[in-house]
């Protein structure tokens, strides 16, 4: 049918739900009412739950079976009728524009991009962006080793989203939030295909545009001022479009051949980056404030269509709010029945229109992941891919080929002598290279991480100095061969348990809190050549150690007590905090800022700080990779704000022992689903593993050929014996398809926190401390 | 503030002039901006040191110092205000929250000028005003019927000023000037630096000198 004498207009319009996280059906669809009065507009959606089919604005409701059970070919012959009787449809949602654009190809009437154009601009690479001025922040797909995963979080500070390949984005805080999400993620879309990607931080801003066959018509900015807790706009200015953008969004989309609407989600970064987080190939739900700032972006489409030139519309504002309303609900669709409150299931659904049922369905027709098990009745393999294993440490395998593996009784924790001396020679490399400088460099070797003889004796011979935190661990320093001037006493109970005073002098002693610093003024401090207090930085006030800074009262206090050290004394000040925890870059912020509290305490005091101690909980590739390499420079900005400065010393956690130990474990059953996911039962448990929850360890397994290497992932599990729902030792494993009840595995990364803080519990026995 | 974010604003604007001041903002035209006051003792030595050294934890290389009002919530102050009171207070006022933020700038490396500013304000707010700053012991010469005395702190690179509202913790535009708490008049700087000029945002704007922002074309 020829549009040259512009027909009346019949708009299908998808995607009406309006809801915190809304479609932009219904902003279309008002949009389109004002440019084309007499248009008949028509709602399609596939659930009754979605609130916008019942306004007003529509003429007509087209309500589908949900997409979990809707016959495509039957629906796709029923959209085709209607566009060959001169209707358009302008698709609301992602997936629908992608089943469109692959089923109509060119059709007319359905304004949609190619095939082409939708995987341009497809997560999170977005080829198209490359000739935008926009960047695409550092992304990694969740199909790659945990190993991985995690140096990934940690190298940005677990300031991360977990994404969906179309849809939904989760925040991953901490390993466990990230397991969750990618869990979470995984079951909603049916998919493995997530990634991770870097949070960027910076004002949310968005363009929205229209083109026909490859000629941008229209384009509008965007700039949150408020969201949801979503992160959904709720209120925003609309403005022109920077010319740089705008030209160079024209030539991408005459080069996609563009139909349709379109919106580049992205964040202007505080440097002034333009960091683009996404395409969306259908116009934004804000998309009817464009239209009353000026732009009526879906009127031009529609123009653009031949349907004639739309009314002109009253510019009213350039900042707009969304509101909550009550409509009338249309008789012909009735809300569905209460449910029965007393069933836990959730009530609602994040996903009205069924998105993942239709994200499920195009897997499925491209013979991709397969659908929903309970889909028509059928039931799938829903076993996830195998996930590549990841790189061993280079003297592992030597390690455990030595180590008889097969013969030792289990569970065995094992300690592995040449990667521990891979970790000391580290530390060695470091020393050397830190050697006749200005400021003297030292590393502590912090006992409690683990106080295997072999391991102390190690950090004796690569001379570290030994950093305890009780009496106790003193004289296990004292025993390994430390003398006295090689040890630096820190924590909350260093008193405990009593005991003989050691013979010399310490290298350094910091009280835990004001507290602890007044009992040292009132009954004499320890005898240390450098004395002085643990800094808590005002960015992680969580933290429970450490004097507080954070108020002007407590810094007061702070200096007075400094202010009271014997004349003579030299002053030192301390700062730890897990680096694992804040991200290395995030870490080496907080270290910049305990420098200005450093310069403000010597000031203070009047007294120069000559000892600088900081560390804390560093991952080892991030100990090798990121702290030992910018050590001189930090040192040197160290020197810099404390010009006094004598000493740096720096205590690498469990960099040092949690590689130099291996929990070896046999299988005492192994269960295999139906649906190919595999459990073991190990005779180990989440007391000889605690940290298990916290980070992926690397777990070995024989090859076919009986040599131990490293094993994937695919969503198998390691159960422990103990008879408890926490002991999980591994939740995303690819156990070897011949596993068997007494084979051996070895459990890495296991030398630091999970052999010191290693329990009794399921053992029959106690600990000597509860009797 | 980076000067990409100041470009997006208007980016196809051709530069607009100010005009000077209406009569609304004459009660405050002579007004100098507010500085805290040291006692020349330890007591304000250490409470700005420790104000300082806190800016630079809160710091992340970029931006406002936001969390300055997040500390000290808008309220009524009482002038002379010391150093050692200050940093101590439950909440603080707009011109030790802009004479604050103005030295965090400066020990950032940053050149940074006070920004007084007359805005407009609902008429019927005043009597709230009034009676919680009188309630305070404080003055409120500051409020008026429908405009009320405001500052801030400009910083200056490379010619072109970014205006930090430290009480509100976000840059101002001089497009805002129509509407509650939009500029009725601005002077960035004293009168140290006249026959200085910056642009913001696309304003031209001389210092040390009280002007109106001219309004943005709508549509």
């Amino acid at each position: 049918m020829s549009r040259d004498t512009h027909p009346p207009l019949t708009c299908y319009l998808s995607g009406v739900h309006s809801g915190p996280n809304p479609s932009p059906g219904l902003g279309v669809a008002r949009s389109l009412r004002e440019a084309y009065p007499h248009a008949r507009l028509v709602a399609v959606d596939y659930g009754v739950e979605s609130s916008g089919l019942h306004s007003e604005i529509f003429d007509e409701v087209w309500l589908q079976r949900p997409w979990k059970e809707i016959r495509l070919p039957v629906y796709l012959a029923a959209v085709q009728e209607v566009l060959d009787g001169g209707a358009l449809w302008i698709p609301g949602q992602d997936l629908e524009v992608e089943w469109l654009a692959e089923s109509l190809a060119r059709r007319g009437g359905a304004l949609v991009p190619p095939p082409a154009a939708l995987h341009a601009v497809a997560k999170p690479r977005i080829e198209a962006a490359a000739a935008l001025p926009f960047e695409i922040p550092p992304f990694v797909s969740a199909d790659r080793p945990d190993w991985e995963l995690h140096a990934f979080l940690r190298e940005h500070g677990w300031r991360v989203w977990v994404k969906g390949p179309n849809y939904e984005a989760m925040r991953a805080g901490d390993w466990p939030s990230f397991r969750y999400a990618r869990a979470v993620l995984a079951d909603t879309w049916g998919t493995e295909s997530l990634f991770l990607q870097r949070h960027v931080p910076g004002a949310e801003e968005s363009v929205a545009f229209c083109a026909y066959q490859g000629e941008l018509l229209d384009c509008v900015h965007m700039r949150k001022h408020t969201q949801t807790h979503e992160g959904k706009t709720w209120a925003g200015a609309v403005g022109p479009v920077e010319r740089e953008v705008a030209q160079a969004l024209a030539a991408v989309l005459a080069a996609l051949e563009w139909t349709g609407g379109g919106e580049l989600e992205y964040v202007r970064a505080p440097d002034g980056t333009l960091n683009l987080i996404d395409w969306n190939p259908r116009f934004p739900a804000w998309i009817h404030a464009a239209s009353f700032a000026g732009h009526n972006l879906p009127a031009r489409l529609v123009e653009a269509a031949g349907f004639g030139a739309p009314a002109a519309a009253p510019f009213r504002g350039r900042q707009f709010t969304r509101v909550v309303m009550e409509i009338p609900v249309l008789a012909a669709y009735p809300l569905p029945a209460v449910r029965d409150p007393l069933d836990d299931a959730a009530v609602g659904s994040k996903h009205p229109s069924g998105m993942p049922d239709l994200a499920r369905r195009l897997a499925e027709a491209r013979g991709g992941a397969p659908a929903d098990p309970r889909a028509n009745g059928k039931k799938h393999d829903r076993r996830p891919r195998r996930r590549p294993a990841p790189t061993p440490p280079a003297a592992m395998q030597w390690d455990l080929d030595e180590a008889l593996v097969d013969e030792l009784p289990t569970p065995r924790r094992i300690l592995l002598p040449r990667t521990a001396q891979e970790r000391f020679a580290q530390v060695e490399r470091a020393l050397a290279a830190g050697a006749g400088g200005p400021v003297e460099l030292g590393f502590g070797y912090s006992v409690k991480t683990n106080p295997h003889p072999s391991l102390l004796a190690l950090a004796e011979r690569t001379g570290m100095l030994a950093e305890v935190i009780s009496g106790a661990e003193l004289r296990r320093a004292l025993e390994a061969g430390f003398p006295a001037e090689r040890v630096v006493l820190n924590g909350p109970a260093q008193q405990w348990p009593a005991g003989p005073e050691p013979d010399g002098e310490l290298m350094a002693a910091f009280a835990d809190s004001p507290q602890s610093f007044a009992r040292w003024l009132d009954g004499g401090p320890p005898r240390a050549r450098y004395l002085g207090l643990r800094l808590r930085p005002v960015t992680v006030e969580a933290s429970r150690f450490g004097a507080s800074l954070g108020a002007p009262e407590r810094f007061a206090e702070t200096l007075a007590q400094l202010r009271a050290l014997p004349a003579g004394q030299a002053l030192g000040l301390h700062f730890h905090f897990a680096s694992d925890v804040l991200g290395p870059a995030r870490w080496f912020e907080v270290f910049e800022s305990v420098l200005h509290w450093a310069a403000a305490i010597q000031d203070g005091v009047g007294r120069p700080v000559r000892c600088l101690d900081v560390g804390g909980g560093w991952f080892p590739d991030d100990f090798d990779r990121e702290l030992i390499p910018a050590l001189p420079e930090r040192i040197a900005a160290a020197a810099e704000a404390l010009p006094s400065l004598e000493r740096f010393m720096v205590e690498p956690g469990k960099a040092i022992a949690q590689p130099a130990m291996a929990l070896v474990t046999t299988v005492l059953e192994v269960r295999r689903g139906k649906d190919g996911a595999v459990e073991a039962v190990v005779d180990a448990a989440i007391s000889d593993l605690p940290m298990a929850p916290f980070y992926p360890h690397r777990v070995y397994g024989h090859s076919a050929a009986g040599a131990w290497e490293p094993l994937g992932g695919r969503g198998d599990r390691l159960l422990g014996r103990i008879c408890m729902e926490t002991d999980i030792l591994a939740s995303d494993l690819a156990l070897p398809d011949t596993l068997a009840a007494g084979d051996r595995l070895v459990i890495g990364d296991a030398g630091a926190y999970d052999a010191s803080m290693a329990y009794n519990f399921g053992r029959g026995v106690l600990d000597d401390a509860c009797c | 503030m980076p000067a990409a974010e100041t470009a997006a604003r208007r980016p196809h604007a051709a530069p607009a002039a100010p005009a000077a001041p209406g009569a609304e903002c004459a009660p405050w035209a002579a007004c100098t901006p507010s500085a805290l006051a040291h006692h020349g003792a330890d007591c304000c030595t250490a409470a700005r040191a420790w104000f300082l050294a806190m800016d630079r934890s809160m710091w992340r290389g970029h931006g406002g110092p936001g969390w300055i009002a997040r500390r000290w919530p808008w309220g009524p102050s009482q002038w002379p205000l010391h150093w050692c009171d200050a940093v101590k207070a439950e909440e603080l006022d707009c011109g030790a929250h802009a004479f604050m933020t103005l030295e965090a700038f400066r020990a950032r490396g940053i050149r940074a000028v006070p920004v007084q500013l007359v805005q407009r304000q609902e008429a019927h707010h005043q009597a709230h005003w009034l009676g919680r700053w009188s309630g305070a012991g404080a003055s409120s010469a500051w409020a008026g019927e429908g405009v009320a005395y405001h500052e801030a702190c400009a910083t200056l690179v490379d010619g072109r000023a970014e205006v930090w509202d430290s009480t509100v913790g976000a840059w101002l535009s001089p497009e805002h000037v129509r509407g509650v708490r939009s500029i009725a008049a601005v002077r960035i700087g004293g009168p140290e630096h006249a026959g200085e000029t910056v642009a913001w945002r696309g304003l031209c704007v001389p210092m040390g000198v009280w002007i109106t922002p001219p309004a943005p074309r709508e549509g």
